[in-house]
């Protein structure tokens, strides 16, 4: 299954690379805690990252997508599995055997930006303490004052008023806390950031703001975003690639128009029915209700996960879990899907003019 | 790129609503101080501790006698009136008293203490009276106030068994009995930090130890546990090692309170989203934990210590009142308690139990400080 995917450092774009990345967690019971289960959070994961695109990682609740960024950052550390990382022409390194203090220097290049902007700001610090803490750390500053005036341009970088940096985050509403917390994602110019459902929390409106914001940034700095987000039409207009979880794998990955219009996964199918679209022109598509909850990651159906939710489901897939295969002809961009069914469903996308109207509109 | 002009006027307009530029760049210790002096009867109650405290410290000064010197002829005598009219009707402004004179019931053989009103002794501050070492160092016989007759002897709050004053007792037993509390809670705080600090932070075995150690600790009944303890004791122990001892005493069961918040507090903290970040910005162990995870919480310990006070104040009472704590020539509230455990005090003596009125005032102010203070301590939550 890996075949299709270029191999760890071949891949001529990519910044991180992916492979095979796994995260359990034991689940324990009784006093001795002996081990009863496993959750498998992120399971058998490879993806690539390229230099300065934006890569969206969706999926329901539960799935694995945060689990996956957070073994990405080493927040985690994954069960198995490579996480490379490559600047320009250096050579990749794998995060996942990284000691503490090499980890730390890379992280200068890996930036994380949380969904909850309440709680991802110390309130105890003012904003030059939170945005001025990496550097600090880091050792980028020598004075005080260049401190101040470091802190002073990244706020205006993320068009906050550089006046305000001796307030605390009480004083600022969710969306400026969110600018807040780009700065300090920003503050060490890192390369790659994550943004773990950096806008799910915000108001629709404050949610139209940060993801222009991020969008000028990248364009601005030349970012790397992996954007962890459930949201589709946040992904729509955000995203170069998607990759769709289900149950601790990537069941479609491929870029954005494409797995919009063309879904090649059942699961992408319904998702994307689900959303909720505000053309009443295309109004009348029809939407793909799933029955049953989302897999347990600690007790997965067998065979293909998504099998017992699928209406396209045949004895096949309650027998074999299908590996993510390549669909697209050579020299296309790359699609991939994990059904045995890929090539032969014709799935129900939505129509390239209501992709482009909403484009517009966002 | 309109849309960066639109963000820019809804920012600016944010901006301009929260026109209170005092809150905004208000530390979260300027907040807390702002809520608690919301908070009348904690206000109120910290400016009498204030005073207790200073009574406390400058006892020699405040009490107009030596704690120890004893008149037997004054044996049990009521407290004065302390009179501004004399006999004759006309008023004085400075005010005065009239010295017992002593005489006996001639059916119970009582003693009773008759006013002599032919003599009137006048009050006055900054009086010389009994020589004493301020904290051991200044020497003087200056006291904040007393009769102006050096040989006379004002009953503020009555006189004890053995004809000493209450109310200089009261003064100097201030001292222990305040003291207690803090030391006691310091201590509390100390162990509790570290061993609650452990337990979160390590998690796993050792914190698995170490709440069923807790956990056994607290379905101890404290009373006969201290007991027990203080039995161990022995009596003829200096009063400085005594004390210490006690408050050590008191302390084995104070800590495991504060230890179980702490930890509480350290794993609710772990999972906040903005130690994460810290920790992915590269800060240390020791940074994380004392730039993020103590400050975030001190607040609240601060307040729970406030509250622990009292139940130490009590402690020391209860155990000495029983005979257990400290004892004589020690002074503490208790101690001076012990001496009103007969039923001959409560009918003819009632003064003796003034005692309880002091420790009653500091616990409620304690309580009450407490209370502002634990209300005070979490500003955001109405921010």
């Amino acid at each position: 299954m890996t075949d299709a995917i270029q191999p760890a450092g071949r891949g001529d774009r990519a910044i991180i690379s992916v492979r095979n990345l796994v995260k359990y967690f034991p689940i324990e019971s009784g006093l001795l805690r002996r081990q009863v289960g496993l959750v498998k959070a992120v399971d058998d994961v490879s993806f690539d990252l390229n230099d300065g695109e934006t890569l969206a990682l969706v999926g329901e609740s539960g799935c694995g997508k945060t689990t996956t960024s957070h073994c990405i950052i080493q927040a985690q550390r994954p069960t198995a599995g490579e996480v490379h990382f490559r600047i320009g022409d250096t050579r990749p390194v794998d995060l996942t055997k990284m000691e503490k203090a090499d980890l730390k220097k890379a992280r200068r290049n890996i930036r994380m930006i949380y969904q909850d902007p309440y709680s991802s700001l110390n309130p105890r610090m003012t904003l030059l303490q939170i945005i001025g803490e990496p550097l600090k750390i880091h050792g980028q500053v020598k004075s005080q004052d260049e401190l101040r005036a470091r802190v002073s341009d990244l706020l205006r970088l993320v068009r906050l008023d550089p006046s305000t940096l001796n307030r605390y985050p009480h004083a600022f509403s969710g969306g400026q806390r969110q600018r807040i917390a780009i700065a300090r994602a920003l503050s060490l110019s890192p390369k790659v950031v994550i943004a773990d459902e950096a806008v799910s929390a915000l108001d629709v409106s404050v949610q139209a703001q940060i993801l222009n914001l991020l969008k000028e940034l990248q364009r601005e700095l030349g970012l790397t975003y992996l954007f962890v987000a459930h949201n589709l039409a946040v992904v729509k207009y955000e995203a170069d690639r998607v990759a769709v979880m289900y149950a601790g794998k990537i069941v479609e990955i491929g870029e954005t128009e494409e797995l919009y219009t063309c879904p090649k996964h059942p699961y992408t199918e319904a998702l994307i029915s689900a959303a909720p679209n505000p053309d009443p022109d295309t109004k009348n598509r029809p939407r793909i209700v799933l029955t049953g909850d989302v897999a347990d990651p600690g007790n997965l159906p067998g065979g293909c996960s998504f099998h017992p939710r699928c209406r396209y489901a045949e004895d096949l897939c309650k027998q074999e879990t299908p590996p993510l295969m390549e669909l697209s002809a050579a020299g296309e961009p790359s699609h991939q899907s994990a059904c045995h069914f890929a090539d032969r469903l014709s799935l129900a996308g939505i129509g390239a003019a209501e992709l482009t109207t909403d484009r517009d509109a966002a | 790129m309109t849309q960066t002009a639109d963000v820019r006027t809804v920012q600016t307009e944010a901006v301009a609503e929260q026109a209170d530029e005092r809150v905004l760049v208000a530390s979260q210790w300027q907040l807390v101080r702002w809520r608690f002096l919301q908070h009348k009867l904690a206000v109120i109650s910290l400016i009498v501790l204030g005073l207790f405290y200073s009574v406390a410290i400058f006892a020699e000064f405040v009490a107009p006698y030596d704690p120890t010197e004893f008149r037997e002829e004054l044996t049990l005598a009521p407290p004065h009136k302390i009179r501004f009219v004399d006999p004759e009707g006309n008023f004085h402004l400075r005010p005065f008293v009239h010295p017992f004179e002593k005489t006996l019931d001639e059916v119970t053989y009582a003693a009773i203490f008759i006013e002599d009103e032919t003599v009137m002794q006048p009050l006055g501050l900054f009086v010389k009276g009994d020589p004493y070492k301020l904290w051991g160092l200044f020497e003087s016989d200056i006291h904040l106030f007393g009769l102006q007759d050096p040989d006379a002897r004002l009953s503020l709050l009555g006189q004890d068994t053995v004809g000493r004053d209450l109310f200089t007792r009261i003064v100097y037993g201030s001292r222990i009995s305040l003291t207690i509390g803090l030391v006691g809670v310091a201590m509390s705080f100390f162990l509790g930090i570290l061993i609650g600090g452990l337990s979160g932070y390590l998690g796993g075995t050792v914190d698995m130890v170490i709440q069923r150690i807790i956990e056994s600790l607290r379905a101890l009944p404290t009373l006969p546990l201290w007991m027990a303890l203080s039995i161990a004791l022995p009596h003829d122990w200096p009063v400085v090692r005594t004390y210490f001892f006690i408050v050590i005493i008191l302390s084995t069961v104070g800590w495991t309170s504060i230890a179980r918040v702490v930890r509480g507090r350290f794993f609710a903290l772990r999972e906040e989203d903005f130690v994460g970040a810290a920790e992915l910005d590269g800060a240390s162990n020791l940074r994380v934990i004392f730039r993020y995870l103590l400050p975030s919480f001190m607040s609240y310990i601060i307040a729970r210590l406030t509250l622990a006070i009292p139940q130490m104040i009590l402690g020391e009472t209860a155990l000495s009142f029983i005979g257990l704590g400290l004892q004589p020539p020690a002074i503490s509230w208790g101690v001076l308690l012990n001496d009103a455990q007969a039923i001959r005090v409560l009918a003819l003596s009632p003064w003796l139990l003034l005692p309880t009125a002091f420790v009653v005032v500091s616990i409620l102010a304690f309580n009450f400080v407490g209370d502002g203070l634990r209300d005070a301590s979490d500003p955001y939550s109405h921010v």
